[in-house]
């Protein structure tokens, strides 16, 4: 009854509701149902893990059973084959490699195979060692690249650069008390080639005598016997020359017995040094700045004495070819001392007609800083009348800021001078003489050019400053004073200068 | 040629060493099998670490490259101190008159690590088949081309002895490098 009634109130009840009572019902019952299913769900995902839980305690205890046999098993029990190679002890063979001939210990532990303590100290060692080379190269690394740059200035030619940068170079080496013998072999190289000879028998003491005959310093033992020559060349021919000088009784020296000095020089050469070296060191006994002269030759250089025989032929005023002759000699034997026969070769050259652009070429081949290419050009050029090319050419080497700078004055004057513009050649050489005054035949030009100028005062103070010097001044600057001798008969005449 | 392997290996014993330590380093890292590892062995293990045969490339290229690297770095530091000194400035001996030794340590140190830079030969091939195999990404076998060449023929050169030959002459090279180097960045 009541049941009924209840139903029949229920069914009143949807009679009588809405159609938004009715849709929130309805999004009631989906709700519940959604509840359901997650509640479901979370219940088999429980059973799920509770199911792989006790799997992993069954697997665990079944590796806890296989150790248990395994530790168990003797070595007698398994056959020999199937013993461990490592341990001898157990069954080789793991899960994950069945055919592994260690047991599963064994495996494991070769896997992390320990370091034995000694070699850890020893690699220790060695990395210590290599910090310690890392800060040595860090404090010379300056050292390193002054020596690479002199080096590389030397390998482009650049001679006198080069000399600046290895003096540099040594100066910092000096400071760190490093002794590169390397860096003077190429250094003392440099100064024989520029004709910087000052030095070079102090650095000998860099070296050791030993060592010089090793084939790494073949390069300095080369420079200091060549540098040895050229001395005992000067110390001892020009000795010969100097004795027949005194014998003049007057300053004419072109009455030098020539012939004499060269039978006394070639007889030089068929003598031993050793009496000379045994009277230099009388001469340096007990001097602490005489330098210790390491590499000694045993015969003199013939081809340095040559020069001296060249410098014989050419006071005693000798055929050009002949003084040709001699230079042409000392050109063959050392190519690259272009300071020993370059400008004179190729003053005679310039005198004699020939060509020189090859022997400029030689020149600038060994010293691309050296300017005597360029001098030997521009007189070539004023010789053979293109005094408007040699002026230009003697103007880009004073831009240049060339240390012969008042060479290329000089030669200037002279082309202005042959020119008639001589307000511009008073000029030139003035600006020469300027540049230096230690050079004779700039101090001349300069008094020829003041006195083509008028300028008196000009030409009083260079006879003043010979006078002091006891030089005496050029006939031919004398002549042209006196009017006796034009520009043109110095100049572009005979020698082509003043003598 | 395992007599001469073996005499260039003591000759440059403090390379041959720190090139099996690093190797039983690369191999520890790895968890690779070391089945032998005795650093000075006389034989053509000698610089070298006996292990199992690697299978994967990943681990194969780090045990031959990383004993490489570490060698080769701690050779360039020992050498440029070295060879500046010995070979360049020429500092042989010190200004107390004494000879240079701590730089003809380093020279002599530098060769010696320079000398045992490459994998063995075995690893080399191995390394060879894992990278240029048929399934292999040629990606891979691209990028690895370079670094796979210096070992492989450096390998080739360590069987021989030669590379102590390579190694003094790279003391020559690596003195020029710096001979350009230095002046252009000091």
């Amino acid at each position: 009854m009541d049941e009924n009634k209840v139903n029949g109130s229920e069914n009143i009840d949807e009679e009588v509701l809405s159609d938004e009572e009715l849709k929130l019902r309805a999004e009631m019952d989906e709700l519940a149902r959604t509840f359901q299913e997650e509640l479901d769900k979370a219940k088999a995902e429980e059973e799920i893990r509770a199911a792989e839980q006790a799997k992993e305690q069954e697997i665990l205890i079944q590796e806890l059973e296989d150790d248990v046999r395994y530790d168990a098993e003797a070595p007698d029990e398994i056959p020999e084959e199937e013993l461990c190679e490592c341990c001898g002890e157990k069954r080789r063979g793991t899960k994950d490699n069945p055919d592994s001939p260690y047991c599963r210990d064994c495996e494991r532990g070769l896997r992390r195979y320990p370091f034995e303590l000694l070699n850890v100290l020893l690699v220790l060692i060695v990395l210590a060692l290599s910090v310690v080379a890392c800060v040595n190269f860090a404090q010379r690394v300056g050292i390193y690249s002054a020596a690479a740059r002199a080096q590389h200035l030397e390998k482009q030619k650049m001679l006198y650069s080069a000399y600046s940068a290895y003096d540099n170079t040594i100066g910092l080496m000096k400071d760190s008390e490093l002794n590169g013998e390397l860096v003077y072999q190429r250094a003392v190289r440099n100064m024989l080639m520029i004709n910087v000879l000052d030095d070079i028998g102090t650095y000998e003491k860099q070296f050791n005598l030993f060592e010089l005959k090793l084939p790494h310093l073949k390069t300095a033992y080369e420079t200091f016997k060549t540098y040895e020559g050229y001395r005992l060349a000067q110390l001892d021919g020009y000795q010969v020359l100097y004795e027949e000088i005194q014998k003049l009784e007057d300053d004419d020296y072109s009455k030098l017995p020539y012939a004499e000095i060269v039978g006394r020089i070639d007889a030089l050469l068929s003598v031993s040094t050793e009496e000379s070296y045994k009277y230099q060191e009388s001469l340096g006994d007990g001097a602490e700045e005489s330098p210790s002269y390491l590499v000694k030759i045993d015969n003199y250089d013939p081809a340095m004495m040559e020069f001296f025989k060249f410098y014989a032929a050419a006071l005693s005023e000798q055929d050009k070819e002949v003084q040709i002759a001699h230079l042409e000699k000392v050109r063959a034997a050392y190519p690259e001392l272009t300071w020993l026969y370059g400008a004179f070769l190729g003053d005679l050259y310039n005198k004699s007609g020939r060509d020189v652009e090859e022997l400029c070429k030689q020149i600038e081949g060994y010293n691309a800083e050296d300017s005597t290419a360029d001098i030997i050009r521009t007189t070539n050029l004023r010789i053979n009348g293109k005094r408007t090319d040699a002026i230009a050419l003697a103007q880009k080497n004073i831009d240049k800021g060339s240390p012969n700078a008042y060479e290329f004055y000089r030669q200037q004057a002279i082309c202005y001078l042959l020119d008639g513009n001589i307000e511009k050649a008073y000029s030139a050489a003035a600006s020469g003489y300027e540049d230096s005054q230690y050079s004779v035949q700039v101090c001349e030009v300069y008094a020829i050019a003041s006195i083509a100028a008028g300028k008196t005062d000009s030409y009083d103070e260079i006879a003043k400053l010979f006078e002091e010097n006891g030089v005496k001044m050029s006939d031919e600057v004398l002549a042209y004073k006196d009017g006796t001798v034009s520009l043109e008969e110095i100049f572009a005449q005979g020698d082509y200068d003043i003598q | 040629m395992t007599v001469i392997y073996v005499i260039v290996k003591y000759l440059t014993i403090v390379g041959t060493f720190t090139k099996a330590f690093f190797e039983h380093l690369s191999c520890r890292v790895y968890e690779v099998l070391v089945e032998d590892g005795r650093y000075l062995a006389r034989s053509e293990m000698c610089g070298h670490i006996e292990h199992e045969f690697i299978k994967k490339r990943g681990v194969c290229f780090g045990v031959c490259f990383f004993p490489f690297l570490f060698n080769l770095m701690l050779g360039l530091m020992f050498l440029s101190a070295g060879a500046m000194n010995i070979l360049y400035i020429g500092e042989f001996y010190m200004k107390s008159g004494a000879a240079n030794f701590p730089s003809y340590i380093y020279l002599w140190l530098g060769i010696s690590m320079l000398t045992n830079l490459f994998p063995q030969w075995e690893d080399a091939l191995t390394l060879k088949e894992l990278i240029y195999s048929k399934d292999s990404n040629m990606f891979v076998k691209i990028i690895a081309a370079p670094i796979f060449a210096i070992l492989y023929v450096g390998s080739a050169l360590e069987r021989t002895g030669l590379t102590l030959l390579t190694s003094c002459g790279f003391a020559f090279v690596l003195v020029e490098f710096y001979k350009v180097l230095l002046p252009a960045i000091l």
